[in-house]
């Protein structure tokens, strides 16, 4: 891969990139909240990139162990090989571990990084005979998840979470969403505007049996085809109704939204 | 799929239009298109007339910016006598208003329109609307048409469901003099006194209809089974069928044996809380498990695949299982590292794969899905009743999570005083969920009233008794009014509290569910406390929110110290 020149572009709607800093340099873990495709992985990767430090992504999956994050020893013909995992790896090189979307992971996996969240700052790999690292001034531990629901706020643990900073994202402001539209796909200002209309509308649909509302992200994708020569409202029907549900009547409600905002 | 979307005419209808609606509302709304001159709405739905595209979508976004910006709170409509020019104006204005607070952009036409119609600052407020709308002295246009207007009537038929609205239908008289304005209609109070208790929901009327009993006259009251027994001749009191669950199981006369399901077989007595006294009266309630009566009707809903809340329910609960030998995994699977050594000696190309994986994909759910089968729930709703909604919900929550694998039990209840408690058994643990178990079901009549915290603790030992499973659930599915003889108000409340609380501590989950339920949420918060809720407005619903709640309530039940030590209530 060619190595990244530009930082990653996130346009901060708050202070979040503030306090994203202050405590990494803190020595604090932090978690990012926020719904779907609202940027917070591309604002973690932003911050990276500002920082320059290396990050270490892991998406974490319900099958995932603690063996996954630490590393495992692997049989390899006559030799047994200890090959580090992510969080490891992240702890030697000092880096980012981040952990996008954390409460699928299960919490025996999660309580793995418990010891690098406090003053300890350190980590104990039992299957190297206790071997302890002590994580350097660059490393930071990071989870983003979507809150969703309310209840689903009791899926992390509360010991987990009081480990934490969090900083909170939403959806930017209309403003904020239009100007980063138009700067990743390029398309006039009025396109952007439309999209935007569009999601607010959207937005607004809490109760109607959509699980998830238009985020920043599929605007984004409905731009690109826009870019690329596609009418808005196709591409609005493609990029934005059609991921958001499979059900014909809902999406015919939604594409009946777009077309009083694109035609 | 994507549809192809042709800019030609179109054969939208009202449903597609429903969502647009909801958007420009802020809340769930439907669409009527048809035969009415003007489009207006009673809150619920926005009645449009038959028309092209661009005026029916600009009817549907002016009517519900109406119901966005609270224009059509009944303390507004109740000052918005007048002629119909100044529902005109203030129609106008609001529109304006909801456009200017930018929390939703107006569809283009609409917005153009309303820059050619409006040039100055918009009002601040609803109340700010009316005073421009009511002044002679503002050049302020009437909306046009095709926004729509506001029917009075309509509005209030709505908010008293079932008071007469014929006194107040000459609020929207079209000769009533302008001049009025909401100042001095200020002074002319006593329209507005009658009606507030309607809107503040304290109307005594309307509880009472609420909670009228049904089929019970003077003997048979609840209390006249109280000397006596109901004619069951209780011929000895066991102990408890299990340690910690404080029952006391009283066996029938043969002849009386009721069921045949050996959990369910027998009358069982349990305490209920007395927060007044802050005691358990024991052996106070009396459950009775009313074997399922032969089928008289053969009524029953087809049952579909709900796919979706099966996808849901499928990522729930799963306990580990052990895969292998696999090349990459967690642990050794040692019948192949042995095999691996075997062959390494004997100089064989050996296999690779000896590891083990541990992947969550074994089921380790029972669920016990209660039903609310009392008179309340027979409250009208625009798709039917609660009742209907909530056998919706519990169908199809049986049928989905049978379908995943999960252990589950489905039984409906409703009482009539402390000593009869009635549970109705549709499915039991073992049982499958047949067409039988459904046509049982369509079958129960609701009927009588809700002890809840009886039931709970019954549902409760049902599922201690019959599930089987690690982890274990009791779903509620109820319109959270808790009443009964003798069992109300915050005494019902705090029961059915703790009766949830107990099953909890027992590590079974508790989840309440109500649907389409015309009772206050605060009363319903109250009622339900700590234990994971949610109202739903209509049954499919339950797809959405369904794994989230059982996940919360598994953890609080698996969070809670273990209360092994019940004694105290016996």
């Amino acid at each position: 891969m060619p190595p990244v020149m530009q930082a990653p572009y996130y346009l901060p709607t708050a202070n979040e990139d503030d306090v994203f800093e202050k405590a990494w340099r803190g020595g604090l873990a932090i978690m990012v909240k926020g719904p779907t495709g609202c940027g917070k992985t591309r604002f973690v990767e932003h911050m990276a990139f500002r920082l320059g430090v290396p990050l270490f992504t892991v998406s974490c999956h319900e099958d995932i162990t603690a063996s996954d994050l630490i590393g495992r020893h692997l049989l390899i013909g006559d030799e047994t090989r200890w090959q580090d995992g992510p969080l490891t790896q992240a702890v030697r090189q000092g880096g980012i571990f981040y952990l996008d979307e954390v409460v699928e992971a299960r919490q025996d996996a999660i309580v793995a990084i418990h010891p690098l969240t406090d003053h300890r700052r350190e980590m104990t790999i039992e299957r190297l005979g206790g071997l302890k690292l002590s994580a350097p001034d660059g490393f930071a531990l990071v989870v983003s998840y979507n809150p969703g629901y309310q209840s689903v706020l009791k899926d992390l643990k509360m010991s987990t979470r009081q480990r934490m900073v969090a900083i909170e994202l939403g959806f930017p402001p209309p403003e904020s969403e239009r100007a980063i539209i138009v700067h990743e796909t390029g398309v006039p200002p009025t396109v952007a505007d439309d999209f935007v209309n569009v999601a607010v509308a959207i937005r607004r649909l809490e109760d109607s049996g959509l699980r998830e509302v238009a985020s920043t992200r599929t605007l984004v994708a409905a731009a690109i085809l826009v870019s690329h020569g596609l009418q808005p409202l196709d591409a609005g029907v493609a990029a934005i109704a059609a991921p958001l549900t499979d059900d014909a009547e809902l999406q015919r409600g939604l594409v009946e939204i777009l077309r009083t905002y694109l035609t | 799929m994507v549809g192809r979307v042709d800019g030609g005419p179109t054969q939208t209808t009202s449903t597609s239009y429903a969502l647009f609606a909801s958007a420009m509302s802020g809340r769930r709304v439907s669409v009527s298109v048809g035969d009415v001159r003007l489009a207006y709405t009673d809150r619920r739905t926005i009645f449009v007339p038959d028309g092209d595209e661009r005026s029916v979508v600009m009817a549907i976004a002016a009517q519900g910016a109406l119901i966005s910006a609270g224009s059509l709170d009944p303390s507004m409509i109740l000052r918005l006598a007048g002629t119909r020019s100044r529902i005109g104006r203030y129609v106008l204005l609001e529109v304006v208003r909801a456009f200017s607070t930018g929390v939703v952009a107006p569809p283009r036409h609409l917005s153009s329109l309303l820059t050619s119609l409006w040039a100055g600052a918009p009002p601040q407020s609803s109340l700010q609307s009316l005073q421009w709308a009511g002044r002679r002295t503002r050049q302020i246009p009437a909306a046009p048409d095709v926004f729509g207007t506001i029917r009075v009537s309509k509005l209030m038929a709505r908010t008293m469901s079932g008071v007469s609205a014929a006194t107040i239908l000459h609020e929207e008289s079209e000769e009533r003099p302008e001049s009025l304005d909401p100042e001095r209609e200020d002074n002319h109070p006593p329209n507005r006194r009658l009606f507030r208790p309607i809107f503040s929901g304290e109307n005594p009327l309307a509880k009472l209809l609420k909670l009228r009993p049904v089929g019970l006259s003077g003997s048979d009251k609840p209390e006249a089974a109280d000397g006596g027994g109901v004619g069951l001749k209780v011929k000895r009191v066991t102990a408890a069928p299990q340690a910690g669950s404080a029952v006391a199981l009283v066996r029938h006369s043969a002849s009386l044996k009721l069921g045949t399901d050996p959990a369910t077989e027998g009358d069982l007595l349990y305490p209920e809380w007395d927060h007044y006294s802050g005691t358990y009266r024991r052996a106070w309630c009396r459950v009775s498990a009313v074997a399922a009566p032969p089928l008289v009707t053969s009524h029953s809903e087809p049952r579909r695949a709900d796919y979706r809340l099966r996808r849901e329910l499928a990522r729930l609960s799963l306990a580990n299982a052990r895969h292998g030998p696999v090349a990459d995994g967690d642990d050794f699977d040692v019948d192949a590292l042995v095999a691996f050594a075997v062959s390494r000696r004997i100089r064989q190309a050996p296999d690779d794969r000896i590891y083990q994986l541990r992947r969550r994909n074994a089921r380790d759910l029972g669920v016990m899905v209660l039903l609310d089968a009392s008179d309340s729930t027979t409250a009208k709703t625009a798709a039917g009743s609660t009742w209907t909604e909530q056998r919706n919900v519990a169908a199809r929550l049986v049928a989905a999570l049978e379908h995943v694998g999960d252990r589950v039990a489905l039984y409906g209840f409703h009482s009539r005083g402390r000593r009869n408690i009635r549970f109705m058994p549709v499915k039991s643990f073992d049982a499958p969920f047949t067409d039988l178990a459904m046509k049982r079901l369509w079958q129960i009549e609701p009927s009588g009233y809700t002890r809840l915290g009886a039931a709970i603790r019954h549902a409760a030992h049902l599922t201690a008794s019959g599930a089987g499973t690690p982890r274990r659930l009791i779903v509620v599915v109820s319109d959270g009014h808790a009443y009964d003889d003798g069992y109300e108000g915050s005494y019902a409340e705090h029961d059915t509290r703790r009766a949830l609380d107990e099953a909890v501590r027992r590590g079974i989950g508790c989840v309440c569910i109500s649907v389409a339920s015309a009772t206050d949420p605060t009363v319903q918060n109250r009622l339900w406390g700590s234990v994971t809720h949610a109202r739903l407005s209509e049954a499919s619903d339950i797809a959405d929110r369904v794994v989230p709640m059982f996940r919360a309530a598994l953890r609080a039940a698996g969070d809670t110290p273990r209360d092994h030590d019940q004694k105290g209530w016996m």
